[in-house]
């Protein structure tokens, strides 16, 4: 499953050729994608269908769903990661990007970066042309290069959102020479610059006008920013409406004239409503589910098949529980999941996920090949019920494995790892969450929990899913004398080999030392324990075009061509 | 009439004071359930300055009966404060959410006291005929199934035969797109509304039966009075006190079937708005919902007592 990617994957890219890739505007993307935004809104497997303009209809508005409210626009903050995904695609631009498939950057509001020095420490930015939204107190005036300064400070400042380590660790000053250029300098090397890892993420790099970060402004009430859709509308974070940027700096774009997202908080109303055409792209949960909804609708829609970037995990922690400690013991977990068992009880197809080490199948390039990672896969619960007795492993304590409530794959997951466990002579009890009130400002970052299994984000670099296993991690708390890590894994060697291989900015040699990192990381049985990818499945409408392929990862959706047919569907 | 209005009334604000005051203390008796709402805004590693902070930007700080007493005096005064995530104006989500609630309530009310009066009559009327048989089969059945369960068949099996869902993008109001407005509301009150027409179809028609065999009915037949005077004027009338006790019943109980509704169904109405800000925690809009609720039960007391009060004149000078 894994090798799907490859293709995409496989063409080698250099620094250089990283920064000859100007102008490379966006072409993407209309769907907003509001909790849990990730990879299946608005992929498919059908590629662009539509190129020739004259034929595009700019008056529709994309209709889609949210499963769960977004408690605070605030883009700062516990929970500022949600609101910062989900308006960072639409409402707000960014730099530049780097898409999965190609791993070269395309740049959005930059025009022109040059690399200072060959270390990359120190790079110089000069920006297009761009105007805000016409909204007070910002009035719809230029984007300057101060207004990034001051995002991008801001986003430093914070020290409660997670993600912020580039912010936090190694920019190191952002000096605006005037309105179009700035330079951004860096304590370190640092190869996921362009990336979302660094000064291209969507969850922490959206240009903010400095109005609106003074404290006059309130953050949690409305969002200004200079992307091609405005936020016209937010009821208690169960609608919003956003309207085209009538000034955006790609003229003639977005060929959307707006979108429009409503809560539908359970999965059979979000089917239902799409059968009626009250919204026009769902996600489905497997196969079972998009099969139905083919025989049902047959040629009106379209079903899309993508292998997601998300990932499952699960996560031990170690201050919670002493015996995880033991490197033995969170390999006997490890041996107690039976993956194939999870793929067929949640997907309901044996096809319906690819395994995942530590390093997520999506980026096949950077993870080791299956021979390598046959053994970290094996499920072997006799080796796990030895290794528990070999450690004296206390079977008699009650374990809490804790999931967040969103869809039913989540306690699905969870319960089907509980039988697992039980089956080596665990005791364990399973707790849903809240989502967006408890688990992810709560318990996740602050490792309140023996075991938590969840669905990773669909991340487009390895960035993120290595540094969960550092004494940086983006979760955890920042004031632990230890380092920061939500799950009390302080693994220092590891850390320097994650670092290293952060520093590196030869791509070849970048991605062996990754390889080396995972190898180390399976080594030591690292307490995040990755479980699969989903195939996930989805269904649009045939007036819903223009979608991007999800090869593209997130920069789908960035897609400024996505349309509705409004001679197919009305307006 | 209007001395024992006044005096029921006079109750209300004895009982909203006792349950506000009740579920005051009760969210803040038990730290345990509600965790530090400055925590739970900030998260456990918030740095202690912000806490306190927070603390007292939430009066948090204060004594708990001086939080009562300013929480108390805002709600009197209409300011209700803003809720712990996202800042909403409680006031604002109230208002715009009130009316989703209200009308959901109303047809359930409307639908189920309709279906349960018209068929019970009729099942009484027509006893041992396979209508009264039919009757009263649907009636057990109805109250035998539970609400979100008829709420999911009717988001799934309308939307597979006919490709039909109830609109989404929040709440239209009768006067603005009454055909948009019945779209969204019918199909989903009709359902609720089963359950309280159920057991209403199962009392009115043992009640009928009770009285159809009373000596003034059958000297009313008699004298040869038409039918439907017989059974609506004469039979009716004597089951309207318990027909009403269980109406009542019906509107207090849809509140909590709004809840179902408005969750299930995606409704932006004030139980979704309830229900969600008590899995967050959210203090400021429990608290006032649970007042909220309260008050609506004590209101549809007073309107049953006054109800009863007119129509059985011995329940006033009793």
């Amino acid at each position: 499953m894994a090798r799907v990617f490859d293709k995409y994957l496989r063409q080698r890219i250099t620094r250089r050729r990283m920064l000859q890739a100007s102008g490379g505007t966006a072409v993407g993307a209309g769907a907003i994608a509001l909790v849990g935004c990730g990879d299946s809104g608005s992929s498919t497997n059908g590629g662009p269908t539509a190129v020739d303009e004259g034929e595009v209809t700019k008056d529709g508005i994309l209709h889609s769903s949210h499963g769960a409210v977004l408690p605070t626009l605030n883009l700062f903050g516990a929970a500022a990661l949600i609101p910062n995904i989900s308006f960072g695609f639409t409402v707000f631009d960014h730099l530049f990007f780097v898409p999965l498939d190609t791993q070269v950057a395309e740049f959005f509001l930059a025009t022109d970066v040059e690399q200072v020095d060959p270390e990359g420490l120190e790079y110089l930015i000069t920006i297009g042309e761009s105007v805000f939204h016409d909204k007070p107190p910002v009035n719809g005036r230029a984007v300057l290069a101060s207004d990034i300064k001051a995002s991008y400070e801001a986003y430093a400042a914070d020290n409660l959102a997670p993600g912020l380590g580039w912010h936090h660790d190694i920019l190191e000053s952002i000096e605006v020479v005037d309105d179009h250029t700035l330079i951004i300098k860096q304590n370190q090397p640092y190869a996921w610059f362009f990336h979302p890892g660094g000064a291209g993420s969507v969850a922490s790099s959206n240009i903010i006008p400095v109005e609106t970060l003074e404290d006059s402004f309130d953050l949690g009430r409305d969002l200004i920013g200079s992307g091609r859709l405005m936020l016209v509308e937010n009821r208690a974070g169960e609608f919003f409406r956003l309207d085209r940027h009538p000034n955006w700096r790609i003229e003639g774009e977005p060929w959307l004239a707006g979108t429009e997202s409503s809560l539908i908080g359970e999965s059979a109303q979000a089917q239902a409503s799409f059968r009626a055409g009250e919204i026009d792209s769902v996600g489905l949960s497997n196969k079972l589910e998009a099969d139905e909804m083919a025989a049902q609708m047959g040629d009106a829609i379209t079903i899309t098949r993508n292998f997601s970037r998300a990932y499952h995990a699960l996560m031990l922690q170690l201050d919670r529980v002493e015996a995880f400690r033991d490197p033995r013991n969170r390999r006997a977990i490890n041996k107690a999941i039976n993956r194939q068992e999870l793929i067929q009880g949640v997907e309901f197809d044996p096809e319906g996920g690819g395994f995942s080490g530590p390093i997520p199948p999506a980026q096949a390039v950077y993870a080791l090949p299956d021979d390598e990672m046959d053994e970290y896969f094996r499920f072997d619960p006799e080796e796990a019920k030895s290794l528990f007795a070999e450690t004296g492993f206390d079977l008699d304590r009650t374990y809490n494995l804790i999931f967040y409530l969103l869809g039913d794959e989540q306690q699905k997951r969870a319960q089907i790892l509980k039988g697992q466990f039980e089956a080596v002579g665990m005791k364990v009890t399973i707790e849903g969450q809240d989502l967006l009130a408890k688990w992810l400002p709560q318990t996740l970052p602050n490792g309140d929990y023996d075991m938590t299994a969840y669905t990773q984000l669909p991340y487009d670099d390895p960035h993120f899913p290595m540094s969960f296993y550092t004494t940086h991690s983006p979760l955890g708390d920042a004031e632990d004398p230890r380092g920061r890590n939500n799950m009390a894994y302080f693994n220092e060697e590891l850390t320097a080999a994650i670092d290293d291989s952060e520093m590196e900015l030869d791509e070849e040699v970048r991605v062996e030392k990754i390889k080396d990192v995972v190898r180390m990381m399976i080594a030591d049985e690292a307490p995040m324990i990755n479980l699969y990818s989903s195939v996930s499945y989805g269904a649009r409408h045939n007036w819903y075009k223009g979608t991007l392929p999800a090869s593209r990862g997130s920069f789908a959706a960035f897609n400024g061509r996505s349309w509705i047919d409004t001679n197919l569907r009305g307006a | 009439m209007w001395r024992f209005i006044v005096r029921r009334l006079t109750f209300i604000p004895i009982i909203g004071i006792i349950i506000s005051a009740f579920v005051f203390v009760m969210l803040r008796a038990f730290p345990q359930f509600t965790g530090d709402p400055a925590v739970n805004i900030c998260g456990l590693n918030c740095p202690a300055e912000r806490l306190e902070i927070i603390r007292h930007e939430l009066g948090l700080d204060k004594p708990i009966i001086v939080q009562y007493g300013e929480w108390m005096g805002d709600v009197l005064t209409g300011n209700m404060g803003t809720n712990y995530y996202g800042g909403l104006d409680i006031a604002d989500e109230i208002v715009r959410r009130l009316p989703v609630s209200f009308e959901i309530m109303l047809l359930t009310l409307v639908f189920g006291g309709t279906i349960g009066i018209t068929f019970g009559i009729l099942s009484a009327v027509m006893r041992n005929t396979p209508l009264d048989y039919g009757v009263r089969f649907l009636a057990v059945f109805g109250q035998s199934l539970p609400d979100f369960f008829l709420l999911v068949l009717l988001i799934v099996i309308p939307s597979i035969l006919f490709n039909y869902a109830a609109p989404i993008g929040g709440y239209v109001a009768p006067w603005d797109d009454p055909w948009t407005n019945a779209r969204m509301f019918v199909p989903p009150t009709l359902i609720l509304s089963i359950g309280g027409a159920a057991g209403l179809m199962r009392l009115v028609r043992s009640t009928m039966l009770e009285v159809l065999r009373s000596d003034y009915v059958r000297t009313a037949q008699a004298k040869g009075l038409h039918p439907r005077a017989v059974v609506l004027r004469h039979a009716f009338r004597n089951t309207l006190a318990p027909t009403i006790t269980v109406l009542t019943f019906i509107l207090a109980t849809a509140f909590g079937g709004a809840l179902i509704l408005e969750v299930v169904m995606s409704i932006d109405g004030l139980g979704a708005f309830f229900f969600r800000s008590v899995i967050q925690r959210d203090l400021p809009v429990v608290q006032f919902t649970v007042l909220y609720t309260a008050m609506i039960v004590v209101f549809i007391n007073l309107l049953q007592d006054i109800t009863y009060a007119y129509i059985d004149p011995r329940v006033r000078f009793g």
